[in-house]
């Protein structure tokens, strides 16, 4: 295939924006999807990514493209996620590109999530291609939106595509636009095999599936490759693309996307940001590649049966094949019984594997508040990594305690960056660095403790700029910090699937706020419910929930015991959500409750 | 299964619904209708013959150990109405010696030469719908009755020889207050009833109460003040020597209502009429019993009838799980509670009972003599603690 006639590029939206009907429309318009086998919204394939509206998994199409001026082009469409936990996967996939289509809704106008992974593509070097989508709604208002566009992203409009995905107008033309705007690849410099890993995840029949962007030489069926961050030769058994049914060919050659198998039994061997080259004639230098995925954000995952233990394990083992992000290991809580301390990339990333264990799996799970990795150092050097509260040395005076940081940028317009200070100050950041990309819009970078913006800072950021901020995070290394853990008694008791650490300053107030909401959301029992945040053997805040004073019905007409049923029914539903913890019921809510920081 | 139910030893209980009254009283869920008087008696005991009849198959051969003619208000019907429905059953079932037949009288709409009837057609155990015995709670309640009607009604059962007789009373109306309830209960006291009912004031979804306390416009004591008055009627009631056998209902001993009892004890009970409802512990698709339920409109119900001698609108068969429940939720409601080895015999269960011993030691359960029992201090948490314990006996979560 000649480069020139591949045009390799993604789809940049905000959720709700229309990306997943604009794909189909795309896939219609080339033929690539029959009427007859498109199910709605063909690239969002797993059921919680339909209903939440967001593509978790990076996917690539190709698409087949006669274009106005006689030619055929090869399109690869790489699909990216859309939240900022994901982040990670956004850039790989974008990387595998050279252009991108901004979609921009025709009434909301641009929207942070949508600002960050244009410049995430515009960082990238990629070409932008301005979508103008929705123009079909009444409230549409296309000319303020392009300006918006100009003013806020920084590109010119003046090839900008209105288009109605819904209604299928403009599909012709943001082809031809693709054609016209995005770059070719580059001509390759050398013949020798050099193919990036973007995504991989596992198949219980093929093994491991890679899906790849080659960049210079090309790869055959049956030739033999070398992973160059293992060294590992394995050969290639099967190459194809997705059309968007997996469709199998002899080679990817430079320029192409495509997936490969090579019978590799586990997913960490393929690394995504991994460089393939031939085992025989290798390249001398891999690819760029990724920085080390690691997650961010830990939380234990506890069946609310205790007997569901296995099933939890089994359910992490296959959500494990496809997420390499996710790392977990058995733990266990005096409060919750046996289960798994997990990480996840963030907290979208914990309410996705969450769901899919209670979902797939059919285990009800209590989860524990969100901890980032602490690091206690103690005289002499030696370092221990915690990041389950209740393995905090706090009694240990001689250990040094330091938490992670990260530098967070945050993109907005100007006219917020007074909250957006407040916001920072408040969550302990250390102000690095404001600057202005064009006369209303500016970045603000911040060093700021993970802990703060772990839980709520994404939500909290999005709200006080009316959804108009965008941010980004990268790791900063650990600091000093003045760390203490609280506990959480319930009649006395310590709950440690409760505790939290939390920085001294900040404590008091912590503790006084998770224990009011705790009483919110504790249920009236049979006994007081005596809720306490303690700091070692000290008492900071006490708040009880009152016995229940009655709980009977009176008359029980007893022929008929239709209401006597709907009553046990719903009390069994609300049982099913509850953990008992010695006498008392704690609800699930209750021990995400330290969520809110607010 | 279940082959330790002696068919002959069951208890069988019919109940008959009368869904008619005069008006309609504001904090009643009941199937039941205001009528000014106008209702076609007649018809609907044709129909209620006529569905006795066609349920010949299910009780024929047994023994009725009890009949209960509830409403509505039962009273409103000619005695010779009762009359007729007491020899259709006759005619379709043998009734047990001693059989006990209820029926519910609502003062004024009964007098002595009517009680006198209805004891001749067999009629043997009156229950009055007194209330209470103050016109402010009788007005509040929406009773058309005055304390006077409820006094003379009670003169009149006692005098047209009935020995056997309940006494309704409701409390937990508006701003009442302890001497006004004790005051219900000493008068009741008073005219030595068999048995005495004492409900709590419950406001039913539905009703024209729940639609007030909706708009605001209905302020109900505190739980804390009920939970009181619910001691209170146990220590009189008790002290007096009415045994507190149900949550709700007091009895001189030997004069608990049998036909609750068959309810309560999950035995098997036939239900006529419109909206009424029927158990059997036999039969079903998986052997643990079923339950139905008639239409409730009391003129669809006689069509209904009148084309095909049937009125079912519901019902559905019993699984192992439900029947256990039934059993624990209609059970832990009696001072006998139920028999702990009899369930796990009767549904093969091995409940994990450390689950409920923190609730013996504060107090809430008892299980001594091989039965499981709330405590006074238990009872009023009986719905919790119902929940609680059908999730050690059912296990809930399990697979």
């Amino acid at each position: 295939m000649e480069t020139s006639l591949i045009r390799n590029f993604s789809i940049i939206a905000h959720v709700d924006h229309g990306k997943s009907t604009l794909a189909d429309r795309l896939l219609e318009f080339t033929g690539t999807l029959s009427e007859r086998e498109k199910t709605e919204q063909f690239l969002d394939n797993m059921e919680i990514e339909r209903e939440r509206g967001i593509t978790i998994k990076a996917q690539a199409v190709r698409l087949k493209y006669k274009a106005d001026d006689g030619r055929t082009y090869e399109f690869n469409l790489i699909d990216t996620p859309g939240h900022v936990d994901f982040s990670y996967e956004v850039s790989r996939s974008l990387i595998a590109c050279e252009g991108a289509l901004l979609v921009v809704d025709a009434s909301q106008g641009v929207e942070a999530q949508t600002l960050a992974h244009a410049y995430l593509a515009a960082d990238s070097g990629l070409e932008l291609v301005p979508v103008v989508n929705k123009i079909d709604l009444p409230s549409a208002e296309p000319d303020r939106v392009k300006k918006e566009i100009e003013d806020i992203v920084g590109i010119s409009t003046e090839d900008a595509v209105l288009a109605s995905a819904k209604e299928g107008t403009g599909t012709k033309e943001i082809l031809e636009s693709i054609v016209a705007l995005v770059p070719p690849p580059k001509s390759p410099e050398d013949s020798r095999l050099k193919a990036l890993i973007f995504d991989s995840w596992f198949d219980s029949y093929q093994g491991v599936v890679m899906l790849v962007r080659v960049y210079e030489g090309t790869v055959r069926l049956g030739m033999n490759i070398k992973l160059m961050a293992t060294g590992k030769k394995y050969e290639v058994r099967k190459i194809g693309t997705f059309a968007p049914q997996a469709t199998e060919l002899e080679q990817l050659g430079a320029g192409q996307v495509g997936f490969i198998t090579a019978s590799i039994k586990e997913i960490g061997e393929a690394g995504v940001g991994d460089t393939i080259t031939a085992a025989d004639s290798p390249t001398e230098k891999p690819l760029e590649g990724f920085k080390v995925i690691k997650p961010m954000v830990f939380s234990g995952l506890y069946p609310i049966d205790t007997g569901d233990y296995d099933k939890l394990k089994e359910g992490l083992e296959k959500l494990k094949l496809n997420d390499s992000s996710l790392v977990y290991e058995p733990e266990t809580s005096l409060a919750l019984g046996f289960g798994f301390r997990c990480g996840f990339l963030g907290l979208l990333h914990m309410e996705i594997v969450r769901e899919r264990v209670e979902r797939e799996f059919e285990v009800n799970l209590i989860t524990t508040a969100p901890t980032v990795i602490y690091r206690a150092i103690y005289p002499g050097g030696r370092e221990v990594y915690v990041d389950n509260p209740s393995e905090l040395p706090t009694g240990d005076r001689s250990a040094r305690l330091q938490e992670p940081y990260v530098f967070v940028s945050v993109h907005t317009p100007s006219d917020y960056l007074g909250q957006i200070f407040e916001l920072c100050e408040k969550r302990r950041g250390i102000r690095k660095n404001l600057s202005y990309v064009t006369e209303n819009r500016a970045i603000i970078e911040y060093e700021l403790p993970l802990a703060e913006i772990v839980y709520d800072f994404y939500d909290t950021l999005k709200s006080v700029t009316k959804g108009y901020a965008s941010m980004d995070y990268e790791p900063a290394g650990y600091k000093d910090s003045d760390l203490i853990k609280l506990d959480i008694l319930v009649n006395g008791n310590p709950v440690d699937a409760l505790s939290i650490i939390s920085h001294k300053d900040k404590a008091y107030e912590r503790g006084r706020e998770l224990i009011v909401k705790l009483r919110s959301l504790i249920p009236r029992q049979l006994y007081e419910v005596v809720i306490q945040a303690a700091i070692g053997s000290r008492v900071i805040a006490r708040e009880s929930v009152r016995a229940m004073r009655k709980d009977v019905t009176s008359k029980c007409y007893g022929g008929d015991v239709t209401r006597k049923r709907k009553l046990l029914e719903k009390q069994k539903e609300g049982k099913k959500r509850m953990k008992q913890v010695g006498r008392v019921e704690i609800p699930q809510e209750a021990f995400l409750a330290v969520l809110k920081n607010d | 299964m279940k082959e330790n139910i002696d068919k002959d030893q069951t208890p069988l209980g019919v109940y008959v619904h009368i869904p008619y009254c005069l008006t309609k009283c504001p904090y009643c869920d009941f199937n039941s209708y205001g009528t000014n008087g106008n209702f076609p008696e007649d018809d609907y005991v044709r129909a209620l013959e006529r569905e006795i009849e066609s349920s010949r198959r299910i009780i024929e051969g047994r023994e009725i150990s009890t009949v209960f003619f509830g409403g509505g208000t039962p009273s409103l019907f000619k005695p010779r109405s009762v009359g007729l429905i007491m020899e259709k059953l006759a005619s379709v079932a043998s009734f047990s010696p001693g059989a006990e037949v209820s029926l519910e009288v609502n003062p004024r709409t009964a007098d002595r030469e009517k009680l006198v009837s209805l004891m001749r057609v067999g009629v043997n155990r009156i229950s009055v719908g007194v209330q209470s015995f103050s016109q402010r709670k009788l007005d509040f309640y929406g009773r058309f009755t005055t304390p006077d009607d409820c006094v003379r009604a009670l003169v009149d059962v006692r005098d047209a020889g009935f020995h056997n007789y309940n006494l309704d009373l409701i409390y937990g109306s508006s701003q009442e207050t302890r001497e006004e309830f004790e005051n219900d209960i000493r008068t009741a006291l008073s005219f030595s009833p068999a048995h005495v009912s004492a409900y709590c004031l419950t406001i039913e979804p539905g009703t024209e109460f729940a639609t007030l306390r909706r708009k605001g416009k209905l302020s109900l004591p505190e739980d804390s003040v009920l939970v009181e008055f619910m001691r209170s009627a146990r220590e009189i009631l008790e002290a007096e020597g009415y045994g507190n056998y149900e949550i709700s209902n007091f009895a001189r001993r030997g004069y608990e209502c049998r036909h609750n009892l068959i309810y309560w004890n999950c035995h098997d009970y036939l239900g006529v009429g419109a909206g009424a409802h029927s158990h059997f512990c036999r039969g079903g698709e998986e052997g643990w019993g079923k339950r139905w339920s008639n239409v409730r409109n009391p003129e669809l119900y006689m069509k209904r009838i009148a084309c095909d001698g049937s009125a079912v609108s519901l019902s559905y068969d019993l699984s192992r799980t439900t029947a256990l429940e039934d059993t624990l939720l209609m059970g832990l409601r009696l001072s006998d509670g139920v028999g702990i080895e009899d369930v796990k015999k009767r549904f093969d269960c091995e409940p994990d009972t450390c689950g409920l011993e923190y609730l013996e030691s504060d107090g809430f359960i008892l299980t001594d003599g091989g039965r499981l029992r709330l405590t006074a201090k238990g009872t009023v948490f009986t719905d919790e603690l119902i929940a609680k314990v059908c999730g050690v006996f059912t296990d809930f979560t399990g697979p």
